[in-house]
């Protein structure tokens, strides 16, 4: 019997392809992956003040200097460093971000998990209360909750992060209830296997992939989410300046000087592309079909 | 007559949708497979034939019936020890093997979770993959790198490695190609000549059935219209709707010409209430079809026809 149709020095040894170099492979994947390492070095930066100039020093440069080699991005109307604010208002940003995600994946996945596998009411009930909060618009129930919180880093990140629950809630059901139905879980209940390892071994695997795209695509959204809030003067209170709140107080600037203006709108762009295409990159390096080979 | 392995008594299905539509996809199916021997069901889609098989392996429960194996009620045994005695190979051999698990990682986890060769798992992998005439290279690979024959062997070893004294056989080659069907049905039979190991083989092609079975029951709207041994079902068919089957298996010989038939109307879409189901396809219809349901009655030597125009042929030779 001929079962030898793919010749034989083909995957013959376990070989398990770096998961990166397949994000890598991927052309989004490889710009987002690029994108967003300089992101994270440059809050990284910003975090541990190892910017160029001390971000809230007034006078680091002369009043509003085009950029120049002493000032890579100018300076504002204080003689601030605009490219030390850019990468301190950048690791703010991010940490509210990351924040908010975190608190949206865990609670969002786990409670889509909940809802696919456990049928009947507690199913059910997830799933109202998620199409409830998914009626609002992320941005206006943020804007609630900062209302209702205040706006410290962690109230913009749990407006934020409770907005984005019901996506991931159904981008997690929906994979785990037809996986729950797949003939492979079937014939691992046919093979005796509990629900707790056809859960943890069979259906979470084939679902991780999901949740990482999702988290991916989710934070691109909660840069932007959390850049709009602190716009409107609802991020977090001065002196940490996130770079939704530069943007808008460089406007009345931007005519006569561009730089305090567009870098940091720069930096929300670069961001939100970053993480969007890192999303579509994982989504490929996660494809059972690119495994081994 | 060899031990009866497994027996199934008047079992019974019915799906009760929330708009209070009632499905009756069994209505009373009794079977009986005998060690080592392979029961072949045939029937059209919609007769129940996959609803009998998620039965008998436990993936549902019945409404009503039982099924004994080797003695014991299936309904008593737990989850664990049901799986060591009966397993199911699905149709699509792609889906049925986890995607993100090598082959053998997928054979290992039945191993390890039943405690079966503990130490020896590798060495018993090799002899699964051997068993299905399959590469030991293959072990490594993903189910995405395997043809569909490939890919149905695996499934097939997977079964196997439970040491199961039944194997269901739900459709097992209508997903692969008409060149590797032939491959899969005599590595069945193959099999069955090196261990002992009973098969249900459950298709909608009465050509394939024919290649593996021992006794053949032939189901039509959640009931066994015709049962009886290979000889009796396919050399006799005594049922119309079993005629029906045969003579709609191609004859791959273009001199042989067949009488024409005029396809039977397709079953009336409302239930049939009073009488005989095959009622309103049968070219043999009598008044007494409308009237009264024929029961499954054997017609001589085990082979049993639930039809009132055959059964009064057998009586009057």
């Amino acid at each position: 019997m001929t079962t030898d149709a793919l010749p034989a020095n083909v995957a013959t040894r376990p070989s398990r392809t770096a998961f990166l170099s397949r994000v890598w492979h991927h052309r989004n994947g490889r710009i987002g992956l690029v994108f967003a390492v300089l992101i994270l070095l440059g809050s990284v930066a910003g975090w541990t003040n190892l910017t160029p100039y001390p971000p809230d020093q007034l006078g680091a440069g002369s009043i509003l200097a085009s950029p120049s080699a002493a000032h890579l991005l100018g300076t504002d109307q204080f003689g601030r460093d605009v490219l030390s604010q850019v990468l301190q208002a950048l690791a703010v940003t991010l940490e509210i971000a990351l924040l908010a995600v975190a608190i949206s994946g865990v609670i969002g996945s786990i409670a889509g998990i909940v809802a696919g596998f456990i049928r009947g009411w507690p199913g059910a009930a997830i799933m109202r209360v998620a199409d409830i909060l998914f009626a609002i618009p992320a941005i206006l129930f943020a804007l609630a909750i900062v209302s209702a919180l205040g706006s410290g880093v962690v109230d913009s990140a749990m407006a934020i992060g409770i907005a984005y629950v019901p996506i991931f809630v159904r981008v997690v059901r929906g994979p785990v209830l037809s996986l729950y139905e797949a003939d492979f879980v079937r014939a691992g209940r046919v093979l005796g296997y509990p629900r707790r390892r056809l859960l943890f071994r069979h259906v979470l695997p084939n679902v991780a992939g999901t949740i990482a795209v999702q988290t991916s695509l989710t934070l691109a959204w909660a840069i932007l989410d959390e850049a709009g809030l602190s716009f409107l003067g609802l991020g977090p209170p001065a002196p940490t300046a996130s770079l939704g709140e530069m943007v808008s107080n460089s406007t009345s600037l931007a005519s006569h000087a561009w730089w305090t203006l567009a870098f940091p709108s720069l930096a929300i762009v670069i961001a939100a592309i970053a993480f969007n295409f890192l999303g579509d990159g994982l989504r490929a390096a996660f494809d059972p079909r690119g495994l081994s080979r | 007559m060899a031990d009866v392995v497994l027996r199934g008594t008047d079992l019974a299905q019915r799906y009760e949708s929330r708009g209070r539509r009632v499905v009756d996809a069994l209505r009373g199916v009794s079977l009986e497979l005998r060690q080592g021997a392979t029961l072949g069901i045939v029937g059209e889609s919609g007769c129940g034939k996959s609803t009998l098989a998620r039965l008998l392996v436990g993936l549902e429960r019945p409404t009503a019936g039982t099924a004994e194996m080797s003695g014991e009620s299936m309904s008593t045994l737990d989850g664990r020890t049901r799986a060591r005695r009966i397993q199911l190979v699905f149709q699509d051999p792609y889906s049925s093997l986890d995607p993100r698990q090598r082959v053998r990682n997928a054979l290992r986890e039945v191993l390890t979770f039943h405690r079966l060769h503990a130490g020896a798992e590798e060495q018993r992998i090799e002899e699964l993959l051997d068993l299905v005439v399959l590469g030991r290279r293959f072990a490594d690979r993903y189910p995405h790198e395997l043809s569909g024959g490939q890919a149905q062997r695996v499934a097939i070893a997977r079964a196997l490695a439970v040491e199961p004294t039944i194997v269901v056989l739900d459709e097992p080659t209508s997903a692969l190609d008409v060149s590797v069907r032939a491959e899969i049905i005599n590595l069945l039979i193959g099999i069955q000549s090196r261990i002992t190991i009973s098969y249900i083989f459950i298709s909608h092609d009465l050509s394939m059935v024919r290649h593996v079975s021992d006794d053949i029951a032939v189901m039509y709207l959640g009931r066994i219209v015709e049962s009886g041994s290979y000889d009796q079902v396919l050399d006799a068919p005594a049922h119309p709707y079993t005629l029906a089957l045969a003579q709609a298996v191609p004859v791959p010989d273009p001199t042989v010409v067949r009488p024409r038939r005029a396809a039977p109307a397709i079953a009336a879409s409302s239930p049939i209430t009073r009488g005989c189901d095959y009622q309103d396809r049968c070219p043999l219809v009598e008044s007494q079809c409308r009237e009264v349901a024929p029961t499954l009655d054997d017609v001589g030597a085990g082979h049993r026809v639930a039809c009132h125009v055959a059964q009064r042929r057998a009586r009057t030779p």
